[in-house]
């Protein structure tokens, strides 16, 4: 029998308990390398773990980005006027992107008060016979359905306003009559001889309004018979009808061929290209024929008449206006219907009742910048000296005129006068206003005129559904409301408005007013008068530079924030802001020089070699300015050579100067999409300048911001 | 039959058990050899982590609403990022409707350890954007915010030798400084291990060189970041 051992740690084997230690070595080993293995998995999983962070944070997000854009002021070094700060930011997987760059707020648009053609200078002498027999039959009747004045001074006129009467109405002015009852009791003195009851008067009178609507671009000069000229060469066409209301067919004398040969000499020596005689008469000369005697049968048709007769019957008129077309003068003739005329026309190489066309330039051009809107690009082309821009589409529009009481009455058609001198682009309307004070509202996609409204004219703005424009050509300010209604109205001679009020400056006092209801709403004194008004919509100021150089900076309710002063002295003639490390600057423009400001003191100043500023704009601070070197003799939109000056918007060092365009330029026209600004000139050549490098022309980055976990 | 140990078996069983005897003294002395080392590694890696975390962020968030030319500066032994660390107290630069980014303020007036801003509220969003020991870039160079500054004033003390001049541009930075005692953010000590830290700007890269040391043990990371 075996003994039973008993042992401490009783093994499970009967074997030598060698077996233990091996299994406690193996266990050690394992956990040793467990402990190894979890040791370095941890370390690695930890910094694994936060490199993860990082390389993820660099990673592109695969999901779904939300932008959002926004417009704010102006950025730092662009002008304030034009220019806005467009911010994008892209949020995406917790973080938050910003980016910016340069919108438009507007363009540079300017309006042209005053277009001339160097190539292009008619002068055109308008004679009129105030002889009694103007008052004689003119061969027609009166017009059935026309009124009729007839004055207190004698002379019957048409009236082109519309008065209510039946037959006749007795006013201050004289006496109103419709055509048919002036047909039975207005009769004319030899109305049986030349079978007509209106006289010769309003036919030529009448004629002559017309013409003066219509004549653009052309120097005329009123003469009589009687007296020779009595209005000098003008363009002012208030000035000429009010001297056209001035005239009387009183005289006794009606010496036509003696006062024509006499005028032959009255056009001016230079820069001018066309010379006409316009002789509005019943061609009836009295007392006439006191010439030379190698002119009194010019034309060598063996007239007897051809010589001096006291009393009526001399001929000698036509055989003037062939001497005047040998000098280059063209004779054209209005009047009664007869053939002598026509012969004085013929004769002087001109026309029987001419129209206003053959007086204005015959080739188009352009005096505005184009439009650009919804991939279109719309020129605004003038054709025989009026808005006529081939793409536009009168069809289905509405004409309107302000008559004499202020408001806005329905027309029938009327065509479009004068050239484009104004323009603004909002909500895809384009307003485009003339120089004759006619204002019109064109649907950009359709191209369509949506209506037209005469009497508006001037610089143009859009703000809160309210179109502003003015001054027109008797200096009232017009805001329109949708209608389109008069709003209310205001005599100025400048204009500036924002969304709060409507700035007017007139002499040396700018008021403000409220936009919608026209209310008072402050004024300001000047001590000089104000020559230029400006906006800044950055800091609510309101620029206005005077005569003297003095630049007043003020806030809405017209309180002086600063007064500055430029160098020269002269004229300011427009005024431009921008701001640079947080301190804004003015931009004075004279004639002659620009003068860079700030509420310390002047900043700069440069002057402009041989030549005028035209326009200025500031962009990634530098003062791009466009100026003219205009031929002194012949001024015109079509002379000189236009030049693009560059500055340092903040030292006012020249950085560039280059010729850019024959003429006028017109511009800029800033193409924010294609990087590029364009002038234009007078002929629609174009230059343009490559602004694409400019800081904030493409998106650039504002940084990262990486949102708290509790907003991913 | 009883039987015992020979003497045979006595010694070879003696001579094993040394032989396992020494092989766990010798595993277990290597392993606490490598744990120490990793304990040591994992310290320098954890500092150097912890750096290159917060580095990482601030880059990432770096001149956010701020100048682009003014995003990093360097002086002696520091580095400053452009930038507002959000806090408790401050949710960071924010955009508002009225105000364009890039924000600064300008400094009005300079002296050696003082500068005037026109304003600390550069978002203006009614919240003062500088405070004690923050950073400051101007155009001119870094400084930092004096420990005594009261926060809201414009007439802001620094810490050490102004390079500020009026006019300058001045923007809030996070400043990274190596001290004895570790890298410090904003004056608040980051990570305990870092001895070296060096940054440089070459060809529109800012290189970050951080080392880390304990017990011997060394750790060097660099960390490249495009400033453009």
């Amino acid at each position: 029998m075996v003994p039973k051992k008993n042992f401490a740690i009783p093994t499970p084997s009967t074997e030598n308990g060698y077996v233990i230690v091996y299994v406690m070595v193996f266990i050690l080993v394992v956990q040793a390398a467990a402990m190894a293995t979890v040791s370095i998995i941890t370390f690695n999983m930890k910094s694994g773990n936060a490199f993860y962070g990082i390389l993820k944070s660099k990673e592109i997000n695969q999901g779904q980005a939300l932008y959002t854009q926004s417009k704010h002021a102006s950025p730092e070094g662009w002008d304030h006027s034009y220019f806005t700060t467009e911010i994008l930011q892209k949020s995406f997987g917790g973080e938050n992107q910003i980016f910016w760059r340069i919108a438009l707020r507007k363009q540079p648009a300017k309006t042209i008060r005053d277009v001339n053609l160097a190539g292009h200078r008619p002068y055109l002498i308008v004679l009129i016979d105030d002889s009694e027999s103007m008052n004689w039959s003119g061969g027609r009747d009166y017009k059935q359905d026309a009124v009729y004045l007839k004055k207190n001074t004698g002379e019957i006129i048409e009236v082109s306003e519309e008065i209510v009467l039946e037959n006749e109405l007795q006013t201050p002015a004289g006496t109103y009559f419709r055509g048919n009852y002036g047909n039975t009791h207005y009769i004319a003195p030899l109305a049986g001889y030349y079978n007509g009851t209106m006289p010769s008067w309003p036919i030529v009178h009448s004629y002559l309004q017309t013409l003066f609507e219509d004549l653009e671009m052309c120097d005329v000069s009123i003469a009589t018979i009687s007296q020779g000229v009595i209005q000098p060469f003008t363009r002012d066409r208030e000035l000429l009808l009010e001297t056209l209301a001035s005239i009387h067919p009183t005289s006794s004398e009606s010496a036509l061929a003696e006062r024509l040969f006499k005028l032959v000499d009255e056009f001016p020596l230079e820069c001018i290209t066309d010379k006409h005689i316009l002789l509005l008469t019943d061609g009836a000369a009295l007392n006439d024929g006191n010439l030379p005697g190698w002119i009194q049968d010019f034309d060598h048709d063996n007239d007897p008449m051809d010589k001096q007769l006291a009393g009526i019957g001399s001929k000698c008129l036509d055989d003037v206006a062939a001497y005047a077309a040998t000098l280059g003068i063209q004779v054209h003739t209005a009047g009664p219907e007869k053939s002598y005329l026509h012969r004085v026309a013929e004769n002087g190489e001109g026309m029987f009742m001419p129209e206003a066309t053959i007086f204005v330039p015959q080739e188009p051009f352009v005096c505005q910048m184009p439009v650009i809107s919804q991939n279109s690009r719309l020129n605004l082309v003038n054709k025989l000296a009026r808005f006529d821009p081939g793409w536009l589409d009168m069809q289905n529009a509405s004409f309107y005129a302000i008559d004499s009481s202020g408001q806005i009455n329905s027309r029938a058609f009327f065509p479009i006068r004068g050239l484009a001198t104004s323009h603004h682009v909002a909500d895809n309307t384009l307003y485009c206003a003339t120089s004759r004070d006619y204002l019109l509202a064109i649907d950009i996609p359709s191209k369509s005129l949506k209506w037209m409204l005469k009497g508006c004219g001037g610089k143009l703005f859009y703000t809160d559904n309210l179109l502003i424009a003015g001054p027109n050509s008797s200096g009232t300010i017009h805001v329109i409301k949708a209608g389109p209604q008069i709003a209310w109205n205001t005599k100025a001679g400048l204009i500036e408005s924002t969304s709060s009020g409507v700035y007017t400056a007139a002499g040396n006092k700018i008021t403000a007013f409220d936009p919608k209801f026209g209310s008072y709403l402050a004024e300001f004194s000047a001590t000089h008068s104000i020559t230029s008004l400006r906006y800044d919509p950055c800091t609510d100021f309101i620029l206005a530079g005077t005569l003297s150089g003095i630049i007043y900076v003020l806030n809405p309710a017209l309180d002086i924030e600063y007064v500055l002063a430029t160098d020269q002295g002269q004229e300011v003639v427009d005024l431009h802001s921008f701001h640079w490390r947080k301190q804004l600057y003015i931009l004075a423009l004279t004639d002659t020089h620009i003068t860079c400001t700030t509420p310390e003191g002047i900043a700069w100043s440069e002057g402009i070699t041989n030549g005028s500023i035209i326009q200025a704009v500031v962009m990634d601070a530098k003062v791009h300015v466009t100026s003219r070197q205009e031929a002194h003799e012949c001024p015109g939109i079509d002379t000189g050579k236009s030049e693009l000056s560059i500055f340092d918007a903040i030292t006012g060092q020249r950085l560039s100067s280059r010729t850019i365009c024959e003429g006028n330029a017109f511009g800029p026209l800033i193409d924010l999409e294609q990087g590029l600004i364009e002038y234009i000139n007078w002929s629609m050549d174009s230059c343009t300048e490559d602004i694409s490098t400019l800081c904030g022309m493409k998106w650039l980055g504002l940084g990262t911001k990486i949102l708290p976990p509790s907003s991913e | 039959m009883n039987r015992g140990l020979s003497l045979i078996e006595l010694m070879l069983a003696l001579s094993i058990a040394s032989v396992l005897i020494f092989s766990v003294y010798t595993f277990t002395s290597v392993s606490v050899q490598i744990y120490s080392d990793m304990r040591r590694d994992w310290y320098c890696m954890q500092s150097i982590r912890n750096s290159i975390v917060n580095l990482d962020r601030d880059l990432a968030q770096c001149a956010y609403l701020l100048p682009q030319d003014m995003k990093i500066a360097l002086g002696q032994n520091q580095l400053f990022i452009a930038g507002l660390p959000v806090t408790t107290k401050h949710a960071g630069l924010c955009l508002q409707n009225k105000s364009v980014p890039p924000f600064y303020s300008i400094a009005r007036a300079a002296s050696s350890s003082n500068i005037v801003v026109d304003t600390v509220d550069i978002d203006q969003n009614g919240v003062p954007d500088f405070w004690a020991n923050l950073g400051l870039i101007s155009d001119n160079g870094p400084a930092v915010v004096s420990h005594n500054y009261s926060r809201g004033q414009t007439s802001i003390p620094l810490r050490s030798t102004s390079p500020f001049c009026t006019g300058d541009r001045v923007v809030p930075a996070i400043v990274y400084e190596l001290k004895p005692g570790g890298l410090y953010r904003n004056s608040q000590l980051l990570a305990e291990a870092i001895t070296s830290f060096e940054a440089r700007i070459e060809n529109d890269f800012l290189f970050i060189q951080i080392q880390a040391g304990y017990n011997g043990t060394q750790k060097e990371f660099c960390y490249p970041y495009a400033i453009n």
